[in-house]
């Protein structure tokens, strides 16, 4: 309750006073409100003073308000992202930014800023479900080594090296040229294959907390396992796996785009970042903004979870070396 | 020094192990999923069943062989002739490999060494100016290219180059393949492969110095503020001297074992800057053995990037054993 009473009275005033005055403002009111009690309340106060997390968030907003609300507004204004029309398609051809398509329009006529906002969806939405495929991966692998230890400990954390220690990337490019390519089956690789970093940390962060009394005093008042690791582990190592699955996404969205340009992931006509990347890197000479809007599109999006995830690793006070 | 080499050794058999059984599970995983039957099923005019079975055979990639029998056999090829097998066409693996894996080695071993260099060089400066200027700019870079795409790295670094061709009227730099001089001339024939292989070794060695960096920065600045270190300053040595002597030390640790992992992921970056800059190495060669079923090709690149990782993780253990005396004492 305390961390959603913060949230709701504290934030929007303080995301303005953030941009007019000094931080040395900001902080004081910050102060100002009743100080918070829990870890979230407290680390939330913590990120909303870190500059570019705060930008981060703001710009990982604008990408998901965008992506959601698509289908309401872009049709109309710019056209659709996959179908060509091939009576205007040669008038239309890679034309250069203007008021009309701000971002210029590809080979086939289509609006290159249309191509890109409907890409986000596919970014994002690789980059959360893959997250979350492993990241629940890597909880229950990471649980039973840790927890278990002994027989099952060596298996899977031997397993996990194994995974580290071969190129991700091919791993996923085999796995798709097993399942097919497509969105779903990007997403279900990358999340798979995903999960032996996860179960490093997670497995670490049990191994820490177990060691505390009140786990054995759980354990003394007949607790069972499954219960120890829900309500007592789990919240208390919680902090490194928000962290780190925010990381996650971002290099999730990586993988996809290099997955697509390899004409591995998601398929044409679909407007990947990846896949306009590979289409206008012919024409990088002549009609640059092919490729650099998609590029910057990537670069931007990844840029913003790797300073949200910074600035959480800061505001919870995480350790990563172990990572 | 006789027990440091017993541990020494138990790592390299641990590690031939591991590769050993990773291999393996490859393999079983590649016989299971790919389809070598297809590639011949698919032509047209389709090939007579008996041809398709003796070329099948001929490969040892028949499925209707039980696995087990094919493993004994792929497996006492490789022990006894070191013949890694066929393709589906019936071209020999090792035959490909040995003409690609030079250019991989040599582009993977340049981009490896001068990452690490010039990562952990960058995080030692940068620890030592926290906050100041210097500092913000490199991890501000440091950021940008962790996050940039490779593809467009290199794609852009290729256009600067076209540029900077075009501005001077000299082919300065190559962006395809890794040679074009076939004479006796040495010096001729090493300037040649330099211009080739220096803009991939940049993209390589940009996205994985990067990794360097921001961890050995992290490493340092933890150690700096240790106890260990207050009181070298006390007794006297000056901040430089305390970290040069007793800081950095035990912050290399961490960094030398990133460095068994790090070596994985140059080899998918090797994967993407062969494709844009068409060096026919092993990552191409990797993608073209899944396209074409190609299983004993595809296990030979797994094994291959394994054996890298392994000599990734020796290095990584004779440098945490030279910096780290508990590993030695133990």
């Amino acid at each position: 309750m305390a961390e959603n009473t913060t949230q709701t009275s504290g934030a929007p005033k303080d995301e303005n006073t953030l941009g007019i005055f000094s931080a040395k403002a900001a902080a004081a009111a910050v102060n100002a409100q009743t100080s918070s009690r829990t870890m979230w309340g407290d680390a939330w106060k913590r990120l909303k003073r870190n500059k570019l997390a705060v930008i981060g968030i703001i710009w990982i907003g604008i990408v998901i308000v965008v992506a959601l609300t698509a289908d309401l507004w872009v049709p109309g204004t710019l056209g659709n992202p996959t179908e060509t029309d091939s009576a205007t398609m040669a008038q239309n051809s890679r034309l250069a930014p203007s008021p009309d398509h701000p971002f210029g329009t590809d080979t086939l006529g289509r609006d290159v800023l249309c191509r890109v906002i409907y890409g986000s969806r596919i970014s994002l939405a690789v980059g959360v479900l893959a997250t979350a495929i492993s990241t629940m991966l890597g909880l229950i692998m990471g649980a039973l080594a840790a927890y278990y230890g002994g027989i099952w400990d060596t298996i899977i954390m031997r397993l996990a090296d194994i995974f580290l220690a071969f190129p991700y990337t091919l791993f996923v490019i085999a796995m798709l040229a097993v399942i097919g390519p497509g969105i779903q089956n990007v997403f279900i690789a990358i999340g798979i294959l995903g999960w032996p970093s996860i179960a490093r940390v997670f497995r670490s962060a049990i191994l820490t907390v177990k060691e505390n009394d009140y786990v054995d005093a759980a354990r003394a008042m007949g607790a069972s396992d499954a219960r120890i690791i829900a309500r007592h582990i789990f919240p208390n190592s919680v902090a490194v796996i928000v962290v780190y699955a925010t990381m996650n996404i971002g290099s999730a969205i990586l993988t996809e785009a290099a997955l697509s340009f390899l004409g591995m992931g998601v398929q044409a006509p679909n407007p990947s970042w990846g896949i306009m990347i590979q289409d206008g890197a012919t024409y990088l000479a002549t009609q640059p903004w092919l490729m650099i809007m998609p590029g910057l599109a990537i670069l931007t999006t990844v840029l913003a979870f790797t300073l949200l995830g910074d600035g959480l690793r800061d505001a919870l006070d995480v350790k990563m070396k172990d990572a | 020094m006789a027990r440091f080499l017993g541990y020494l050794a138990k790592r390299i058999v641990n590690y031939i192990v591991m590769i050993f059984v990773a291999t393996s599970l490859t393999y079983f995983l590649a016989c299971a999923f790919m389809s070598p039957r297809s590639n011949y099923e698919s032509r047209t005019p389709r090939p007579s069943q008996e041809s398709i079975e003796a070329s099948l055979d001929k490969a040892n990639l028949n499925d209707k062989t039980p696995v087990t029998e094919r493993y004994q056999r792929w497996l006492s090829n490789i022990v006894t002739d070191w013949n890694w097998g066929l393709s589906p066409a019936g071209d020999s693996v090792n035959n490909e490999i040995t003409s690609r894996i030079g250019a991989s080695v040599k582009l993977m071993l340049l981009s490896t060494i001068l990452s690490i260099v010039i990562g952990v060089s960058l995080g030692v400066y940068t620890a030592q100016r926290q906050y100041q200027w210097q500092d913000r700019f490199w991890s501000g870079l440091a950021s940008v290219f962790l996050v940039i795409p490779t593809v467009v790295l290199a794609i852009l670094i290729v256009f600067f180059a076209i540029e900077i061709n075009q501005q001077t009227g000299q082919r300065i730099f190559y962006v395809t393949g890794l040679s074009s001089y076939d004479g006796p001339n040495f010096f001729i024939g090493l300037i040649d492969f330099l211009q080739h292989i220096l803009l991939p070794t940049i993209v390589l060695t940009i996205i994985s110095s990067v990794g360097y960096h921001l961890n050995q920065r992290t490493y340092l600045l933890d150690e700096m503020h240790a106890d260990y270190v207050r009181t070298a300053r006390a007794k006297g040595l000056t901040k430089k001297q305390a970290i040069r002597k007793h800081a950095l030390r035990a912050s290399l640790i961490p960094t030398s074992v990133n460095v068994a992992f790090s070596i994985a992921s140059i080899f998918t970056g090797a994967v993407m800057t062969e494709k844009i800059f068409a060096i026919h190495g092993m990552g191409e060669y990797f993608i073209n053995c899944i396209n074409n079923n190609n299983i004993n090709g595809a296990v030979a690149v797994a094994a291959f990037s394994g054996a890298c990782t392994l000599v990734g993780a020796l290095l990584a253990d004779l440098f945490a054993a030279a910096l780290d005396p508990r590993i030695k004492m133990s």
